[in-house]
């Protein structure tokens, strides 16, 4: 027995030889007993072996262990969070919205990159994101004051620059004033500080409203949008691992049911065949061996009756 | 694809019984192997959940791998209390590392190359002579009768102590094979080696392994 074929008997008994070396092995322990000898003390030695028990780790390993990865986890986490953020809106901002498998993969690839740079929190954003976040606010911040400002001005605008004169109002005259002597003292109105201030108060209040309304609409639109690309995110990621996870099931079992059913096949056939061929070649002894025993007898019987036929003939010829 | 595990083994392959007979090889690879607990979640889906915030997904990597991974540390260490504080290193290792691991590999190729590197740098800074805890914690095997087990366990003991004579190198590819049951082509992924080097690596370390046998009996 050579080094080889004991190759094939670790192999075979380690379940990782391919199906036609464990039958040339098959083969050689039908015809080799010292092949069979030296299998039966391997066989052993692996039952030995796959028998010997593992340590088992002390008691309270596993909660003592969860107890001291518990703050590191809650600070990954809460590092996690921070940076989500952005992440989100980064990503978001980027994609289509209806191709949620490749932006999950973005997103994931993201949280991978992030984390493989480190665990302070600054260090969550490289030099240059640090440098895109920022020159992304301050393009908003233009883009915002712009739009407050109205520049430029959203129509043709001409005429003079003149004073105000919103302020102004008709002063009393000299009609206006009596003596009071005269004995017929009448309040005058002041209703022209009272317009003044009347419309001081509904242009602040009309402004006031506006900005609050802008103010309220932006956080609302603002909050909105970074709710529905969260959750957009999530489920995207979601939808992709349950798929992916099907897809990768379904596959496994198509070709596990294609690979055995094809084996079982190939043994069956073989099976068959060496069956019908077994069949076959006692049949055909058999049949031999009957025509033989049978065309035996009738030449013996021949022979027989030949020299029965002579020997009477002579004996009864005159000699 | 779903992941493979028995109880704290590298169950990635299919099992073949402990000795099987070549005549039923071809049967082995079709039925299902009764010892193997195919579990809902993989590791990555696992991990990924970790990296959502879940901390059971964490614990649950933790019940499935601490106990190879104690046994890789015993097995290079042979101290109880080494082990375990390996194990523990090695989980916080995993959680600081978490984004390193690459899902192309097995979870339990990367977390058992991370034990074995920590528990050698271990016995490299220690260097120390003192007793090793030969017996501890090992499990009464189990057996069908008590002749048996009494067999068994003579058996399993002097393999044990075959095994204490042989090199880093040999004891760490039986333990691989034959402790976490893991097939060629994660031994291969833990020690970085290709498969045709661990086929023969094994074959090796187990005709070194007969040899010890027979001297010791």
């Amino acid at each position: 027995m050579n080094a080889e074929q004991l190759q094939l008997m670790h192999e075979v008994l380690d379940g990782e030889a391919s199906a036609d070396d464990a039958r040339a092995l098959d083969r050689l322990l039908a015809t080799d007993p010292e092949a069979r000898a030296e299998y039966e003390e391997l066989r052993r030695l692996f039952e030995g072996l796959n028998a010997v028990p593992m340590a088992v780790p002390p008691e309270g390993l596993l909660a003592e262990t969860l107890a001291k990865v518990a703050p590191q986890h809650k600070r990954r986490h809460r590092l996690r969070q921070l940076s989500s953020g952005w992440r989100v809106f980064i990503s978001d901002s980027r994609r289509p919205r209806d191709r949620p498998r490749v932006a999950a993969a973005r997103t994931q690839h993201s949280i991978q990159g992030e984390h493989n740079r480190g665990n302070a929190v600054m260090s969550e954003f490289s030099g240059k994101q640090r440098l895109l976040i920022g020159a992304g606010v301050a393009v908003a911040a233009v883009v915002v004051g712009a739009w407050y400002f109205d520049v430029p001005p959203s129509q043709d605008m001409s005429g003079t620059i003149a004073p105000a004169n919103r302020s102004v109002a008709a002063q009393p005259g000299a009609a206006d004033m009596t003596v009071a002597s005269q004995g017929n003292v009448q309040p005058v109105p002041v209703s022209v500080t009272d317009d003044a201030s009347r419309d001081a108060a509904r242009d602040a209040s009309r402004d006031a409203s506006r900005d609050a309304a802008r103010d309220a609409s932006r956080d609302a639109s603002r909050d909105a949008a970074k709710d529905a690309a969260r959750d957009a995110s999530r489920d995207a990621a979601k939808d992709a691992a349950k798929d992916a996870s099907r897809d990768a099931s379904r596959d496994a079992a198509k070709d596990a049911a294609r690979d055995a059913s094809r084996d079982a096949a190939k043994d069956a056939s073989r099976d068959a065949s060496r069956d019908a061929a077994k069949d076959a070649a006692r049949d055909a002894s058999r049949d031999a061996a009957k025509d033989a025993s049978r065309d035996a007898s009738g030449d013996a019987a021949r022979d027989a009756s030949r020299d029965a036929s002579r020997d009477a003939a002579r004996d009864a010829s005159p000699q | 694809m779903k992941g493979r595990y028995k109880g704290g083994k590298c169950l990635d392959r299919v099992q073949p019984g402990h000795a099987p007979e070549p005549s039923s090889w071809v049967r082995s690879q079709l039925l299902p192997a009764s010892r193997v607990i195919v579990y809902q979640e993989t590791d990555w889906e696992l991990v990924q959940r970790y990296r959502g915030g879940d901390r059971a997904a964490f614990a649950e990597l933790m019940t499935r791998y601490q106990r190879p991974v104690y046994n890789a540390a015993f097995g290079v260490l042979h101290r109880a209390e080494d082990a375990k504080d390996i194990t523990q290193d090695v989980f916080l290792k995993v959680v600081d590392r978490l984004n390193e691991y690459d899902p192309k590999f097995k979870f339990f190729s990367w977390i058992y190359r991370i034990a074995l590197n920590e528990s050698f740098n271990l016995k490299r800074r220690n260097n120390r002579d003192d007793p090793r805890d030969v017996e501890t914690s090992l499990p009464a095997s189990e057996g069908d009768n008590p002749e048996k087990q009494v067999g068994d366990e003579q058996l399993s003991q002097r393999i044990r102590s075959a095994l204490m004579r042989m090199s880093e190198s040999d004891r760490t590819v039986i333990s691989l094979r034959h402790f976490s049951e893991c097939s060629y082509e994660t031994i291969g992924q833990i020690l970085e080696l290709d498969e045709k080097t661990v086929k023969s690596r094994l074959f090796e370390a187990r005709q070194r392994l007969r040899k010890l046998l027979a001297e010791l009996e």
